[in-house]
């Protein structure tokens, strides 16, 4: 439940505090970086924004050995040359606040791929240490690094560690209060060849940066050659003909681009740094965990997988939501008759209480026992890696309708909360596809919605309507993303790593959850009520009245539904879970299963509801990120695709059942 | 060695990579990915239809799907 707190900027610079120092952690995705921030850190965790945008980053307060520190977790890169729009979030971050320590996070069993940052990062000439993770499945697999070796050729400390069993901490305590202590070490970068290093050194004593800063001007020199766009605006001036001549002369001695010759250097350089310092002892042999992966990734019985996966994830929604649900249900009902006798004695107070009541009983009696569940198994999806084995299989399916798999996870997340869902968006590189991605993912029921289905078809219906509704969820999506294919022609390729498919850690899945759900109380929460406060105020001076009949040509004329459901449609866009507890207080029914509403209105409800109009957070979302044209045009088809959808099922259900 | 275009590897060959012939924005990923040419990969699932995943011997073992789009623009060849 990030909608909120996506919604509110929240621009903040670093404090530059000359007793506390900034620590970042740095490495490529799913190199355990925030396992070990999660080790580093206690509880007192807290998300901020990076000024100006809303990509999130973790931070925390901490003490090491007696010195105040503050951690910093900033999103995985696999490069200092930023491609995605997240990837530019993090890169900039490190080149605009002041950074005392860099903790390079390393994947041990990938150290031969990982080191090619590590040598970007080394070119920046900040302290850095680096720390080889998952030390024990490297070992495993036969790769021996010796990190005393590394440390000498590079000038840093390097430890190795397990971040997820919590070993070599205390080592990796040490080496990050050495490099906080005067007494710390500076990286040394790579060399390169000689027609390189020969235009660095010029361009170097010629640059002049915007901020006094700790880089060595070396780097500067280097990005000037290799991706000048990046860096130019931080720089007063520098040699431009240098640059010039540079770019000719490596052409001409290297015959490519310079941002090649780079990467080719770099390339070069982490491969000799793994021949001095990495071992593969035993022979390679295809671990179980490889072989059953295979079963997941081929599309037999990959889809297979899929399909029983998904399944699986609804059904234990379901079962678990209506036991909590069910559960929780006793205890509400309970504090509500406790109150009720407030309604004769206070009746000037009633609809501010009785608000508050519908509105906590709404949010705990049914949202939370269906968000809960989801949280849990989208965590474990997330950790275990198993989103992108869905992403690869899902892939060769997008890219009939005009997207690719890199956005699956992104619509996986949607089932969670669109908001999120949009900005994971933003892995996907090129702003076609983006756009594309977010109309459909506004499409997806997110766990408000879900909730307003599961709740509604349990208490109603029965889970047969529940399938069939998502069923036509997921081809009202598909069909919409090809009508839209027709428009935005032209679709990117997918480059993607697949990660290693690991053993979901039960703290880190607990981690995840907490940190949801947190949010959930502190924002979402508030706002349930506040919703309800109103709607009850609205209810006593018969506002909904007016609402309803305002809207009532359309909803019951077209749709056939009952005029009290037009005003919570108008909640529905504040939070889409309002829509649910407000369509009891509409009826002015504690229980859902007392609704007076037939099975088909309930589908052609539900129907419309999942697709009218992107909540109010969404609107604000997409209204940042794409503008006000492209948001107007998503709410368009949102309102045809709704309306569309809802006449069908009437038309269909009035017809054949 | 006869040149092709990873599209046409089969299943579990290991092959070199020769050229990378994208356009500068996925060359870019590929090389941010651990890509090079003249890495030794080995076609972990090519199914003739959809992405291709590659497992990167020179690497690690790191495992990289490519889309059929742009592995049709990526020249390897077998290695024994």
């Amino acid at each position: 439940m990030q909608e909120l707190l996506s919604g509110v900027e929240l621009p903040k610079k670093l404090k530059s505090n000359t007793s506390t120092k900034t620590i970042v952690l740095v490495g490529q995705p799913n190199s355990g970086k925030s396992t070990l921030f999660n080790a580093l850190s206690d509880v007192k965790v807290s998300t901020a924004n990076f000024a100006g945008t809303t990509v999130e980053y973790k931070e925390t307060h901490i003490e090491i050995f007696g010195e105040q520190v503050h951690l910093i977790d900033l999103p995985g890169i696999y490069s200092l040359n930023p491609i995605e729009p997240a990837e530019f979030v993090t890169v900039s971050f490190l080149f605009e606040n002041p950074i005392d320590l860099i903790l390079n996070v390393i994947d041990s069993t990938l150290i031969t791929k990982s080191l090619e940052l590590t040598t970007e990062l080394l070119e920046l000439g900040i302290p850095m240490v680096v720390v080889l993770n998952m030390k024990d499945e490297a070992t495993k697999k036969g790769i021996q690094i010796d990190e005393f070796v590394m440390s000498k050729i590079i000038g840093v400390p390097v430890v190795k560690i397990s971040a997820l069993y919590r070993k070599g901490i205390n080592e990796l305590l040490e080496a990050i209060s050495l490099q906080i202590s005067p007494e710390k070490t500076y990286p040394i970068p790579a060399k390169f060849t000689f027609h390189i290093e020969k235009w660095i050194n010029k361009i170097e004593k010629s640059i002049i940066p915007l901020n006094s800063t700790e880089f060595y001007p070396r780097f500067f020199a280097i990005k000037l050659l290799e991706n000048p766009s990046l860096v130019s605006k931080y720089l007063i001036s520098f040699d431009s003909n240098s640059v010039e001549n540079a770019k000719q002369d490596i052409l001409k001695h290297h015959q490519t681009s310079l941002f090649e010759a780079f990467a080719y250097e770099r390339h070069h350089f982490s491969m000799e740094l793994t021949h001095k310092t990495t071992k593969y002892t035993s022979k390679r042999t295809v671990p179980l965990i490889e072989k059953i992966d295979l079963l997941f990734l081929k599309p037999f019985p990959g889809y297979f997988f899929a399909i029983l996966f998904f399944a699986l994830y609804f059904l234990v929604v379901f079962w678990v939501g209506n036991a909590l649900s069910t559960l929780l249900e006793i205890p509400l009902s309970n504090l509500g008759s406790s109150i009720e006798p407030l309604k004769t004695s206070y009746p000037f107070i009633w609809p501010l209480v009785d608000g508050l009541f519908q509105g906590f009983s709404g949010a705990l009696g049914i949202v939370f026992p269906y968000f809960l569940p989801l949280l849990i198994l989208t965590a474990v999806l997330e950790e275990s890696g198993y989103m992108a084995r869905i992403a690869f299989l899902m892939d060769a399916v997008f890219h009939q309708i005009g997207l690719h798999g890199k956005s699956v996870a992104s619509f996986v997340m949607g089932f969670g909360c669109t908001v999120p869902a949009i900005y994971a968006t933003r892995i996907v590189e090129n702003r076609r596809d983006r756009l594309i991605a977010s109309i459909l993912i506004n499409f997806i029921p997110c766990s408000a919605r879900l909730t307003v289905i599961f709740a509604l078809t349990t208490a109603l219906t029965g889970p047969i309507w529940t399938i069939v509704i998502f069923g036509y969820i997921l081809f009202a999506i598909a069909a919409t993303a090809k009508v839209l294919s027709v428009f935005y022609p032209k679709p990117i390729g997918l480059i993607m790593e697949v990660p290693p498919l690991r053993y979901p850690s039960f703290t880190i899945v607990l981690r995840k959850t907490q940190y949801k759900l947190v949010e959930f109380f502190k924002i979402a929460f508030p706002f349930l009520l506040a919703g309800s406060v109103v709607f009850s105020i609205i209810d006593y001076f018969n506002f909904t009245d007016f609402l309803n009949k305002i809207l009532q040509p359309f909803i019951t004329s077209l749709l056939g539904l009952p005029q009290e459901l037009g005003s919570t449609l108008v909640f529905g866009f504040l939070r889409k879970e309002l829509a649910v507890f407000m369509t009891a207080q509409a009826f002015g029914i504690s229980d859902l299963k007392l609704l007076p509403l037939t099975t088909h209105q309930i589908v052609i409800y539900l129907v419309f509801l999942v697709f009218y109009l992107p909540c109010v957070s969404t609107s604000a979302v997409l209204y940042k990120e794409f503008g006000a044209k492209h948001l107007g045009l998503i709410i368009l088809v949102g309102i045809l695709l709704s309306t569309i959808s809802a006449l069908i099922f009437k038309f269909v259900l009035t017809t054949f059942f | 060695m006869v040149v092709m275009f990873l599209t046409e590897a089969n299943n579990e060959k290991i092959v070199k990579i020769v050229s990378i012939d994208t356009g500068k924005g996925a060359k870019q990923r590929l090389i941010a990915l651990g890509l090079h040419p003249n890495d030794l990969i080995q076609i972990v699932s090519n199914p003739g239809f959809g992405p291709i995943l590659i497992k990167n011997i020179s690497k690690n073992d790191a495992r990289i799907a490519i889309g059929r789009g742009i592995a049709q623009k990526i020249k390897v060849e077998y290695v024994n």
